[in-house]
């Protein structure tokens, strides 16, 4: 299993647990690592396209939270799946930087399984999308400085 | 500081919502919003949708919320108004369990 999918697989173990009153930190990670899974799929997905994989891991450690947050930001694509991908990810990371960094912040069950379901929609949203060229050019402008 | 379009446009959001709370029952009980900053300085639009218990059931929550979502982005045009639109989602029980002002 790839790592990505292994995090979505681990948010959604975390936010299951604790039936009855489930513990603030295991929602935190939930939220955090359904960002995180998502984060790494766009990034595996980019890094693929470079044909030396000994080279991949260090090309991955240069994408940036916040340059990818602008571009998904700016995404008006004609394709909804597109739009629906690149809104989660903005989405996601909002969520990320709550549940990281806010502890004022309760969350419950509910709303960190709907985090998780935006996640898992951007996933299967991006698999139908990933073949056409606007969805390529988009991971490139992902790390890119410029897109032309 | 540049204000977005939505600062002015609150009663229109204010109308969008209660339609939307209308079109959306029995799944949804309530929606509160307000217009503020992310965490990266963008002003935002901050939805908070209150959804009926039976809606909030495991096997019925994410196809829900995904359309409740979709439903609000079309709605707001948040686009237009100068504002990202985060959709935040608490069951009815939650919300009775854990008290906020902001979702209640």
């Amino acid at each position: 299993m790839a790592y990505h999918d292994e995090l979505l697989e681990q948010a959604t173990h975390l936010a299951g647990r604790d039936r009855t009153r489930p513990k603030q930190a295991n929602l935190r990670r939930a939220v955090s690592t359904a960002y995180y899974a998502l984060f790494h799929l766009l990034i595996s997905e980019a890094v693929g396209y470079w044909r030396l994989k000994r080279q991949r891991s260090i090309l991955a450690r240069s994408f940036d939270h916040r340059k990818m947050r602008g571009v998904c930001n700016g995404c008006r694509s004609q394709m909804a799946e597109l739009n629906g991908v690149t809104a989660a990810f903005v989405d996601l990371q909002q969520s990320r930087h709550l549940a990281d960094y806010d502890n004022s912040k309760a969350w419950t069950r509910v709303e960190v399984m709907s985090e998780i379901t935006t996640a898992s929609k951007a996933f299967a949203m991006w698999r139908r999308v990933k073949s056409r060229a606007e969805a390529q050019d988009l991971l490139l402008s992902l790390f890119a400085s410029d897109r032309r | 500081m540049t204000l977005p379009l939505a600062i002015s446009r609150q009663k229109e959001i204010a109308q969008i919502i209660s339609d939307a709370e209308a079109e959306l029952r029995p799944n949804v009980e309530r929606i509160r919003w307000e217009i503020g900053q992310d965490w990266t300085g963008d002003w935002a639009i901050f939805v908070r949708v209150v959804l009926s218990n039976a809606a909030s059931r495991p096997r019925r929550l994410g196809q829900i919320t995904h359309q409740i979502r979709t439903y609000l982005r079309e709605k707001l045009r948040a686009d237009d108004l100068g504002v990202i639109p985060y959709v935040n989602f608490r069951s009815q029980a939650e919300t009775e369990d854990m008290p906020e002002k902001a979702w209640m």
